[in-house]
């Protein structure tokens, strides 16, 4: 049997297991609300990182789609990258990740924990940029509102006569392109 | 090389994934971290309006200026207040833990911090009140849930109730009805009397004592920034309006929050306004003195929100008016709706508003005689007296976010609606869970809507801002209509951190768009003047 087909067959248990580690890293309370209210939009972090896990559980299996991994990795990033957590514990997740297979499938091969290995390796990897991307929109949003509470004062004062770029358009329509973090 | 003995399994066990504390809530002192609260007031800001301790302050640095018995003016405040409010006294009592409240607070699901659990942040206050006025607290101390007055004590005060936005929406869910809103505020006021302000509130408070918004405007800037939206207007309808200031004898006053005339999209909004009421003719005047509709003085103390509110009452008197139209505004509906009239009410000098288009008369505001421009509108359109073309709007998928204030606080929740459904064609709610009195808060309310704490409004705006991406994910959702001003402004960041994509509207920049008034020219762009559906190519 590939590696690829136990961890498919494995899957859903991998994503549960994994899910209750992660909701582990929050307070005690915290984490048996995150486990068992079932509203997603009652529990959207709840929901989001187990719709995201697997997201990414599948992706193991299957091809490692990039743009799927990019978009679950996103939306649980996105969340912890605001949370109480230092950079390295809202990717922490991640590693987690290691440890639920090796406890769900302990007969694997050498070859096959090389393989979960490099596949956590390249998913860390994308979860850097990931976090780092939201950190930047975090701060970006900032200015953008800072910008847009002063446009109008600039306006009156008549200060804006030099800036009828792109960006001033923007101000003014509310048009906000920040896809590039999204998958 | 002793560090290099460590086997593979203890290092990994040396990796704790926890965030758990290990000491009880009690024993865990709060820690201030950066991008989750607001900068301390200036001490200008605190003199001007006669605020205790005035002084440049910082919630970072470990010396907070307190003045040397605080503790004494802390517990004088509390006796003061059990003894003058009733509800207080029964919300401190009346709690059975019973936990019905803690999931239900958009701080504590977007963050995960147990104490941000209404019933713990509530707990926080409560434990000192048992300490010190209780037999059971004095006597048992923390065996009957006591704890004493610190320095640690107030600073966690300090922390955790400047992260609650008093939307009340876990009161909605208490089996009592304790509005948890009510201890934020009386916590906000203790710490107001130790000059523990934010410069994000104090700023605005001062600004609105002196210039009557919270912006400082001046007369002519109002004035001038007005005369922009007038040019903009011109440009889109080729309509020139020309409104009127301060003026004595107009039927009505129309007060609206300062950001509509600055923070965009809010601009669109104010837009709006003078689009309807020309295309109505109506009677009605700009004040440039009770130019604010929103009262940050509310998020310091009961007394300074009195002497905001007072600012419009007077101007109406002033003018000689007739009645009020407030604005699109969260915590002014609140403010007017359960407070005014026993602050400053009831306004005798003024008429119950009667619609002078409709005839209608709005029993409602009988005694606060101001009326909300949804309920205006609304009246309007159900007695047919606007022509309306909602194709117009036909490129925006609405979604409708209820303000905690309109909806909780005043029952503001067909008007709104009501209007959208007539001036678009495509609009879908949100899920049950997540609207009217239910509806999940901005994040940022309260005056939590800074720029340094951006972290912590990201957490605060999360359910929101979920249950957004759904209806985006599900019906295309590419418009975010609300009637508050920090509704605008904050929205707006919230879905372009969460949502990109989506914008954000008021009601009123809607209505105008729809607005077929009487001698336009055939329009072509909307009001942000992008082309509209089907003149793209024009």
């Amino acid at each position: 049997m590939t590696v690829q087909s136990l961890l498919s067959e494995k899957k859903e248990q991998i994503a549960k297991k994994w899910f209750e580690l992660v909701a582990d890293s929050y307070p005690s309370q915290t984490s048996d609300f995150l486990k068992s209210k079932k509203n997603q939009f009652l529990n959207p972090v709840g929901f989001t990182l187990k719709e995201g896990l697997s997201g990414i559980c599948n992706e193991l299996s299957l091809g490692m789609d990039e743009s799927i991994l990019k978009k679950c990795l996103d939306d649980i990033i996105r969340i912890r990258a605001i949370q109480d957590f230092s950079p390295s514990e809202a990717i922490s997740f991640v590693f987690l990740l290691k440890k639920v297979i090796q406890e769900v499938l302990p007969e694997l091969s050498e070859d096959a924990k090389e393989y979960v290995s490099v596949m956590v390796e390249k998913i860390a990897l994308m979860s850097f940029d990931i976090y780092m991307q939201c950190r930047e929109d975090l701060f970006e949003i900032r200015v953008r509102e800072a910008e847009k509470r002063n446009f109008r004062l600039l306006q009156v004062a008549n200060q804006l006569m030099e800036l009828k770029d792109e960006r001033v358009n923007d101000l003014v329509t509310g048009v906000i392109d920040n896809e590039k973090g999204k998958g | 090389m002793a560090k290099f003995t460590k086997k593979p399994k203890d290092l990994i066990a040396d990796i704790d994934y926890s965030k758990t504390p290990s000491t009880d809530w009690m024993d865990t002192p709060v820690e201030f971290k950066e991008h989750t609260f607001c900068w301390g007031a200036k001490g200008k800001n605190l003199e001007i309006v006669g605020f205790p301790n005035a002084r440049d302050w910082s919630p970072a640095e470990e010396d907070w200026k307190l003045p040397h018995d605080w503790e004494n003016t802390v517990m004088d405040a509390i006796k003061d207040r059990l003894s003058k409010y009733r509800s207080f006294k029964l919300f401190m009592d009346i709690c059975v833990r019973c936990g019905a409240c803690a999931d239900k607070c958009h701080f504590y699901i977007g963050s995960g911090d147990p104490k941000n659990m209404p019933v713990l942040r509530a707990e926080l206050f409560r434990s000192i009140y048992r300490r010190y006025f209780t037999a059971p607290g004095r006597i048992f101390g923390r065996l009957a849930g006591a704890r004493e007055l610190t320095l640690q004590v107030l600073k966690e005060w300090w922390y955790y109730f400047y992260q609650c936005t008093e939307c009340r929406r876990c009161s909605v869910f208490c089996p009592y009805g304790i509005d948890t809103a009510e201890i934020t505020m009386m916590v906000r006021e203790f710490t107001n009397l130790l000059g523990l302000n934010t410069d994000w509130i104090s700023g605005p408070v001062a600004n609105c004592y002196i210039k009557g918004n919270h912006l400082g405007l001046e007369p002519h800037t109002i004035k001038s920034s007005i005369e922009f939206f007038l040019d903009d207007i011109e440009t889109i309808t080729g309509i020139r309006i020309e409104p009127s200031f301060n003026r004595k004898g107009a039927e009505i006053l129309f007060v609206t929050p300062s950001g509509d005339l600055f923070a965009d999209p809010g601009t669109y909004t104010c837009m709006g306004y003078l689009m309807l009421f020309h295309e109505l003719g109506l009677d009605y005047t700009w004040s440039t003195y009770a130019s604010e509709g929103g009262n940050f003085g509310f998020f310091t103390s009961n007394e300074m929100a009195k002497r905001l509110n007072y600012k419009i009452y007077a101007e109406a008197k002033r003018l000689g008016v007739k009645f009020i139209i407030g604005g699109e505004c969260g915590h002014m509906w609140r403010v007017i709706h359960q407070y005014m009239d026993t602050w400053n009410g009831p306004a005798d000098f003024l008429e119950v508003p009667k619609s002078p288009i409709t005839g209608t008369v709005f029993e409602n505001a009988k005694t606060t005689k101001m009326i909300h421009i949804t309920e205006f509108t609304a009246d309007l359109i159900r007695n047919n007296k606007l022509k309306l073309d909602p194709s117009r709007n036909d490129n925006l998928i609405v979604t409708y976010h209820d303000s905690c204030n309109t909806s909780r606080g005043m029952g503001l929740l067909e008007e709104p609606r009501y209007i959208i459904k007539n001036v678009c064609n495509h609009f879908y709610e949100m899920p049950e869970d997540t609207i009217r009195e239910k509806t999940f808060c901005c994040g940022s309310g309260t005056g939590l809507n800074a720029g340094e704490n951006m972290e912590l409004r990201m957490r605060g705006g999360l359910p929101r801002a979920m249950a957004v991406k759904y209806v985006k994910e599900k019906y295309g959702v590419n418009m975010l209509a609300n009637v508050c001003a920090i509704d605008r402004a904050t929205l707006s960041t919230l879905m372009d951190y969460y949502n990109p994509g989506v914008r954000v509207t008021g009601v009123h920049e809607l209505v105008a768009n729809a607005l077929v008034m009487k001698g336009e020219k055939p329009r072509e762009t909307n009001l942000r003047q992008e082309p509209l559906p089907g003149k793209e190519g024009a």
